[in-house]
């Protein structure tokens, strides 16, 4: 074994999870998928007292359109999303970014509840989760809540899950018909976290762009929503959305690209999703 | 352990068709694959010796500093602790040094700091190993060790060559001013300069030839084994060959020669980087010794990233003098290698003699300059990285003339065409000091050319324009020099149930020895293919041994096995000549058979092995079995070369660049194996796309390794790969039986130049005139943006 000793116990239900990470406090980390956090743990970047193992909790890994919405439970795998004609049907934008994360191994283990608790600025499904306006559920020690996408994200790795509270799953606008989504990342090599990327839903009728959200990933320290691009494009000019991204984002450098070149690219992704949102369909 | 293969026997085999089917130039698979793929294979870490402890090692996380303390109370009291040693534990034993013997150019010595196993005063890199912990199970080790308290004064630190050489840079040791350990001269400095200031057209370049990590698949694993009673030490450990391991472990432990063995299993990967003694050795060996028990230690791949010495890094200056027809009179080169904190054992060479000797490449160029200042830094040590030294040089050249072509308004074939060695001219002095013994440069070129289709590529690059894509086609000629001529084993053993045994210095790390070995051994000595075995891992075994590397294993055992044979028969001779009642002058040998001249009496060599394990009387004074061991004085080096050409597409919205064909004519002298062979060009030129578009070390300012795990090390995957087209167009060797040349680098040296040169062929329309490796996407598209720039 490579991380450093660390308790174990499996939460029987999301109740369960909660208590025991009231008890546990700061010490406690919650276990999805394990496909980020094992990794910080073998390496030993975090040395977690606990883990709180959610692979027992039955009823989480579910995939169900109800009252116009698609639920996704917190534990439902990626391979699992990949597959499900629901998703293809009702949540296309999802079913685009699927194909982008990681690679086969890790999609048949990584969960969409991990991804959107450990809100990796560079990940897929945030972003599509800001992008179609979804509801995150989440259960605490004060009971349940539902927050906006808009509202859920707040800093680098930090997000409205409270110490003791847990994902329980997302909510999903269903696809209305005049819907359309576009989906486009850069990343360093296929299945690699993006360089940039862009996530985005609308409604096309007429030959005009309404009802757009415009998520950007991988250019800041969460998912963002570039809103003067987005009233750019529903005025039907996309040379102005994509010199509105000049004031819409402010990339920091990384390890690969500075942020000018993101800023750059992002104007690159915007182009090539305005494309998909308005091409006729066969 | 060692590994011992051997092939599968046929089905059903009748001798001939044996020979037809492995003879000399056959494609035989690996025999190695049977066992690899079902998991059978055993390395260093698949070894469970009774008793075994484990090591874990602590390594500093400052990249510059001096040691203060090393407190271990707190991490002996934890359970399963067996011992922990720091530097002064080690102090009796002798240091890892370097072993190039290179002058500064003022003829004074080079300096070679000593480098003790463990860091003692101060620490020099991140991952400088400080102290060792043992301990009974891995975990309880992993755990003691990150409850040792190192304490460190940290010291500003410095990562790049060119910045350790700037005056009030940080100075890593106190007796080598500068940082300076070399520098290096070669060449005749008036005569260079008089031609360049003759030349109708100076070109000059400024390169970085990238650092990288070498990556093996697996990682180092060792076990030391000290046995007190017969006072001897056993490593059981990957390296490139155990010959050369062995003198320098004997060196280290200050033990006779008899009392160190070395043992080496499969090795899943070294591409130069296992060669050596590393610092873990020592210490898991002294270990044992204290503590009485076989002590393994096996790297994770986080710890790898910054303990297996780094490859290349070096920053040039190339310049290139030309008169006004475009014939070279002079290259030069200016450059700056990085050592890291310490020399390894052969870290040196690739910035210097290797720069020398393969620069000039198949080209003619009457003179020649390398000066090249080897410098300390706050790194990881660097050194051998396939070809060390040898794609760097061939780099240089051909960036220089695709750049000298551009700024004469000259056609770059033209220009190649016109200063090939031409084989009249062969055998061919250069200025590298080198004598070339063969080789057909203008043909090579000229089928490198046809099978690219170089007259089709502008209608490829109106259809990649259509998508909106740039495309650009690149050359790379190559010519490698191979290892320099080095003592090697050649046994052949005749087992006792039956199979023989070949028994080599130089040693499989991935390559596949075992069929071509077999291969040449059947050819001499009609032995069917599949009742040979390679053994090579045991220092036991073995009398003389250069080791694998510089492409140099088929021609130095390949000769070795064919003297060697040559022994076995005239032995073989003097023992048929009892069996066969005749005199030892008038038996021939004949495809596996002692024969009477001019009769049909004879008897076969596996017939006769079998007399003799039979109890065959023979008198004494003569040969008393069949088996040898030879060692094999010294084959030159050879002169593989080839041409490789490339076209890639890239998307100048976002710099992403694709390698979309890919074709290669090389000379590698008589192939053995042609399968193995193409294999290696695969693995090289796929590793080279590696270099040219994504690998990369980063530090930052602090010396901390920015790419310290394969999420921000990015490795070519396989569809990275184009198609590679692979010919080969031979010209034996006439410097070695067996005419061949060495195929293992040559990869990396023709990718590397030839997907550079397309991209910047690409780029051409901006006017850009070179970028440095890797492409990657950020650097290509912040060029393009810097072109039009500078262009509006
Ligand atoms: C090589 C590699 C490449 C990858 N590439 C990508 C990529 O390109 N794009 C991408 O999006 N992802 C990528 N991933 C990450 C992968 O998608 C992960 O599966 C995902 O980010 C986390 O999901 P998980 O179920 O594995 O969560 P875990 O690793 O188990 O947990 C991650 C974090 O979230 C917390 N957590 C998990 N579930 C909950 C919950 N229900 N409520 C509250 N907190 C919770 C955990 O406590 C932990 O802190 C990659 C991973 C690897 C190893």
């Amino acid at each position: 074994m490579k991380p450093a000793p660390f308790a174990y116990a499996k939460a029987r239900s999301v109740e369960d999870a909660i208590a025991l990470l009231a008890q546990h406090g700061e010490g406690a980390k919650l276990l999805a998928g394990g496909q980020s956090l094992i990794a910080t743990l073998n390496m030993r970047l975090s040395a977690p007292r606990i883990l709180i193992d959610l692979n027992g909790i039955a009823g989480l890994n579910s995939i169900t359109l109800k009252g116009g919405e698609v639920e996704i439970g917190a534990m439902t795998r990626h391979a699992e999303i990949e597959r499900s004609d629901v998703i293809r049907k009702h949540a296309p934008l999802i079913a685009m970014a699927m194909p982008h994360i990681a690679h086969p191994a890790i999609r048949n283990r990584g969960t969409i509840g991990g991804s959107i608790a450990f809100a990796d600025p560079a990940a897929e499904l945030p972003a599509c989760l800001l992008a179609l306006g979804g509801l995150v559920e989440i259960a605490g020690p004060k009971g349940k809540r539902t927050v906006k996408a808009d509202d859920y994200f707040k800093g680098l790795y930090e997000t409205a899950i409270g110490a003791c509270d847990m994902l329980t799953g997302i909510r999903l606008p269903a696809a209305p018909a005049a819907s359309r989504y576009g989906f486009a990342e850069l990343s360093r090599r296929h299945g690699d976290y993006a360089v940039a990327g862009l996530a985005a839903s609308a409604t096309f009728a007429s030959g005009k762009l309404t009802k757009v959200r415009l998520a950007f990933f991988g250019v800041d320290l969460t998912p963002v929503r570039a809103k003067a691009a987005e009233m750019a494009l529903a005025g039907g000019d996309l040379d102005k959305a994509v010199a509105a991204l000049a004031s819409d984002l402010d990339p920091p450098d990384d390890i690969q690209e500075n942020g000018a070149v993101k800023k750059h690219l992002a104007g690159v992704l915007l182009r090539r999703v305005v494309q998909q949102l308005t091409e006729t369909r066969a | 352990m060692t590994v011992q293969t051997k092939p599968p026997a046929p089905a059903s085999a009748t001798d001939d068709w044996a020979f037809a089917k492995f003879g000399i130039g056959q494609p035989v698979p690996r025999t190695e694959d049977p066992v690899l793929v079902q998991g059978q294979g055993r390395y260093t870490d698949d070894l469970q010796l009774p008793g075994q402890a484990h090591a874990v090692v602590v390594r500093s996380t400052h990249a510059h500093g001096v040691i203060r303390g090393i407190d271990t109370a707190a991490a002996r009291a934890m359970p399963g602790v067996l011992g922990i040693y720091t530097a002064a534990d080690l102090a009796a034993y002798g240091t890892l040094k370097c072993g190039v013997p290179l002058k500064n150019r003022d003829g004074s010595e080079m300096k070679k700091p000593l480098r003790p196993a463990l860091a003692g005063d101060k620490v020099r890199f991140v991952g400088d190993p400080v102290a060792i912990v043992v301990a009974e199970t891995l975990l309880q080790a992993k755990d003691a060790a990150e409850a040792v308290g190192v304490t460190i004064d940290p010291l500003p630190a410095v990562t790049l060559a060119s910045a350790a050489a700037k005056p009030g840079a940080p100075q890593l040791f106190e007796d080598v001013p500068g940082n300076v350990a070399l520098d290096y001269h070669y060449g005749d400095s008036e005569k260079v300069a008089a031609a360049f200031a003759q030349a109708a057209h100076v070109t000059k370049l400024s390169m970085r030839n990238t650092r990288l990590i070498v990556a093996a698949m697996e990682p180092r694993s060792a076990v030391g084994v000290y046995d007190k009673a017969r006072e001897h030490w056993t490593l059981h450990s990957a390296s490139q060959g155990v010959f050369g391991l062995k003198g320098q472990l004997v060196d280290i432990l200050k033990a006779p020669p008899e009392k160190v063995r070395i043992l080496t299993g499969h090795v899943g990967g070294s591409f130069g980087m296992k060669a050596t003694v590393y610092p873990e050795y020592v210490g898991i060996l002294h270990a044992s010794r204290m503590l009485g028990r076989p002590v393994k230690w096996t790297d994770d791949r986080s710890g790898s990233f910054v303990s297996d010495h780094h490859g290349r890094d070096h920053e040039v200056t190339g310049e290139l003098a030309l008169d006004k027809d475009g014939h070279f009179l002079a290259v030069r080169l200016t450059s700056f290698a990085n050592m890291g904190a310490f020399l390894a054992t052969v870290g040196p060479l690739a910035g210097t003699l290797n720069a020398v000797k393969n620069v000039a490449s198949v080209y003619r160029t009457p003179l020649l300059e390398v000066s090249a200042k080897c410098m300390f830094t706050n790194t990881t040590h660097v050194s051998a990285y396939r070809g060390a030294g040898r794609p760097e040089g061939n780099y240089y050249m051909e960036r220089l003339i695709d750049a000298a072509a551009t700024e004469m308004g000259l056609d770059r074939l033209a220009l190649r065409r016109k200063n090939h060695i031409r084989p009249s001219q062969i055998p061919y002095s250069a200025s590298s000091g080198m004598t070339y013994d063969s080789g057909d440069f203008p043909a090579i070129f000229k089928e490198a050319i046809d099978k690219a289709d170089i007259k089709g590529f502008a209608a490829r690059k109106r259809d990649s324009r259509k998508r909106g894509k740039l495309r650009g086609l690149g050359i790379g000629c190559y010519l490698e020099v191979t290892a320099p001529p080095n003592k090697e084993m050649g046994g052949i053993r005749f087992e006792p149930n039956g199979d023989v045994t070949i028994i080599t210095g130089t040693l499989d790390y991935g390559q596949g020895h075992a069929a071509p070995f077999a291969q040449v051994l059947s050819a001499q000595l009609g032995i069917p293919f599949h009742r040979i075995r390679l053994l090579q891992g045991d220092s036991d075994e073995l009398i003389a041994g250069g080791g694998t590397g510089g492409s140099r294993s088929i021609t130095a055992s390949g000769a070795a096995i064919v003297e060697a044979s040559a022994k076995v028969i005239e032995q073989g001779k003097a023992i048929a000549s009892h069996v066969l009642e005749a005199s030892a002058s008038d038996i021939e040998f004949d495809k596996g058979r002692f024969v009477i001249a001019g009769t049909d009496r004879a008897i076969g060599i596996m017939e006769l092995a079998e007399k003799i394990r039979g109890g065959l009387q023979l008198p004494a004074g003569e040969p008393q079995s069949l088996d040898v061991k030879h060692a094999s004085e010294s084959v030159p080096s050879a002169f593989p070369n080839g041409c490789h050409v490339a076209e890639v597409e890239i998307d100048p919205d976002t710099g992403v660049v694709e390698v979309v064909t890919y074709s290669s004519v090389n000379d590698f002298g008589n192939l053995i194996n042609p399968l193995l062979v193409e294999g290696q060009v695969h693995g090289g030129v796929l590793q080279g796309i590696g270099q040219a578009l994504m690998e990369n070390v980063c530090y930052d300012s602090d010396g901390q390794i920015l790419s310290g795990s394969f999420m921000d090390y990015a490795m070519p995957r396989a569809h990275h790969a184009p198609p590679i087209g692979f010919v080969s167009h031979p010209v034996p060797a006439k410097t070695n039986p067996l005419g061949t040349k060495g195929c293992g680098e040559a990869g990396c040296a023709g990718a590397l130049t030839s997907v550079m040169n397309a991209i910047v062929d690409a780029l051409s329309v901006y006017g850009i005139r070179h970028i440095d490796m890797p492409a990657s996407p950020a650097r290509v598209w912040t060029a393009i943006q810097a072109a039009k720039q500078g262009a509006a």
